[in-house]
């Protein structure tokens, strides 16, 4: 939670704009959309760069932004939809929080999303693959959840306030206790 | 001459896909990390030097029918893909980019992530996002439609804030790839017609929107008409064509909407559709393999 952060401020504050919001994202509609149905979906800790949010994180911004884009498809007559993130100011990142663009796109909406493709040498693409190929063996284990660990008591107390998860490892833990030999 | 069987590991993928022919090594490409669900490569038309194209290794036509853990485990991937690009090349920043379906840009068949380096200055202009004026009224019918769908679909409210801040959702494990290929399971409808009389009359004025963006959104209350109309027919004819096209699809395809409704023909089977010497599109035989 950034101080200084307009989303932070919109995600703690609440407002007509947020469509869903959940333990790891908040999804906004954009208050100057650049066509019809256009989403914002933050990860609701700040996180100024991309690569700064945890893995899993990334994940669900993705799986929900997949949901989206289905939804966006059958609420409004749109034919396709575009995922975006801008990662850094060069790439168009507007705000210092992590944001990813879900946008319906409809023929001749005056989005491009098309690029003249460069033409590199082979000798400059062999040498790209190289030093990406080294780069990535880098590319390790990713980042799950931490699920809280079990604590007894506190699930002995009260057997019905916990989620679906966490209950059914209850019951067996406290059946194997229980277990009459 | 030897048989297919004895020159290497058989085929898996779709036989018509570039890019399951790269991911099986028959075609040539410039990979840069490659593991058990995922194969990266560079994109031979590049909009700057070092744009990676992100694949899963099974084949998937659009991102609505890949599963969540498969999206997931891309997702994470673009991430580090994107900090190797900065890493080695000294760029500035990337666009992690995804396109779907043709009106967004959507060239091949074969789902992907672009991963686009970017630098101070670069030109590059197609992923600009601009900024138009809404006004408060629109902004807040949208807001409110929207928010009833979404509300429908995950069934979460947008008001309430969670609980607790921890474990809500299943970790997302890497899982091995299962040795048969998965049936392309569409993804479930967010409003199945059974549940239709359960779903609020909207009374926002959905034209207000559209003439704002020259696009009608669809009434809700008119296509739960039209799925009513069309629940007959659609098992009587379960394929889809155009007069003017060479392809047949099935009713769940998403090509389908680029057919103009003047040219649109319905089909009762397979030799009909053999008849007006049409293919089958990919959906159609997929259907076989389900």
């Amino acid at each position: 939670m950034s101080p200084t952060c307009s989303f932070c401020k919109i995600i703690a504050d609440g407002g007509t704009g947020i469509l869903y919001q959940d333990a790891q994202v908040v999804i906004l509609l954009h208050r100057m959309p650049s066509t019809s149905g256009h989403m914002l979906l933050l990860p609701r800790e700040h996180y100024a760069i991309f690569e700064q949010v945890p893995d899993y994180v990334v994940a669900k911004l993705f799986i929900m932004a997949n949901k989206m884009s289905t939804l966006l498809f059958d609420s409004l007559n749109i034919q396709g939809t575009n995922i975006l993130v801008a990662n850094g100011v060069e790439a168009g990142q507007e705000a210092p929080h992590v944001a990813l663009n879900v946008v319906g796109r409809v023929e001749g909406d005056g989005l491009s999303m098309q690029w003249q493709p460069k033409q590199l040498s082979d000798e400059e693409m062999g040498t790209i693959e190289l030093m990406l190929k080294e780069e990535c063996k880098n590319i390790g284990e990713f980042e799950q959840e931490k699920t809280a660990p079990i604590n007894l008591d506190a699930q002995k107390a009260e057997p019905h306030g916990e989620t679906p998860h966490m209950s059914h490892g209850e019951n067996y833990l406290l059946k194997h206790i229980r277990r009459i030999p | 001459m030897a048989s297919p069987e004895a020159q290497g590991p058989a085929f898996s993928g779709e036989q018509n896909c570039i890019f399951c022919h790269i991911i099986n090594g028959r075609v040539p490409a410039k990979e840069v990390y490659s593991d058990s669900k995922v194969k990266a490569i560079l994109d031979i038309n590049p909009a700057n030097p070092g744009h990676v194209l992100i694949l899963p290794k099974e084949h998937y036509l659009i991102f609505p029918q890949v599963p969540e853990d498969v999206l997931g485990y891309l997702a994470m991937v673009s991430k580090a893909i994107s900090k190797a690009c900065i890493r080695a090349l000294k760029v500035q920043g990337t666009n992690i980019f995804i396109a779907n379906g043709a009106a967004a840009g959507q060239k091949a068949q074969h789902v992907m992530i672009h991963v686009v380096p970017r630098k101070e200055a670069d030109g590059l202009q197609a992923f600009a996002l601009p900024h138009r004026q809404l006004p408060d009224e629109a902004y807040a019918k949208l807001s409110t439609v929207l928010k009833e769908r979404v509300e429908k679909t995950l069934g979460a409210k947008a008001e309430e804030k969670p609980a607790a801040a921890q474990g809500t959702p299943p970790a997302i494990a890497p899982q091995p790839v299962p040795s048969a290929p998965r049936p392309i399971a569409p993804q479930p409808a967010p409003l199945p017609p059974s549940t239709a009389t359960s779903l609020p009359k909207s009374t926002v004025d959905l034209d207000t929107i559209a003439d704002l963006f020259g696009g009608a959104p669809r009434r809700v209350e008119q296509e739960r008409e039209d799925r009513e109309q069309h629940a007959e027919s659609s098992e009587q004819f379960p394929y889809i064509a155009s007069k003017r096209g060479g392809k047949f699809h099935l009713r769940t395809c998403p090509f389908i909407n680029k057919i103009n409704p003047e040219n649109r023909i319905e089909l009762r089977d397979r030799d009909e559709a053999r008849e007006r010497e049409l293919k089958p599109c990919e959906c159609v035989r997929n259907e076989s393999n389900l």
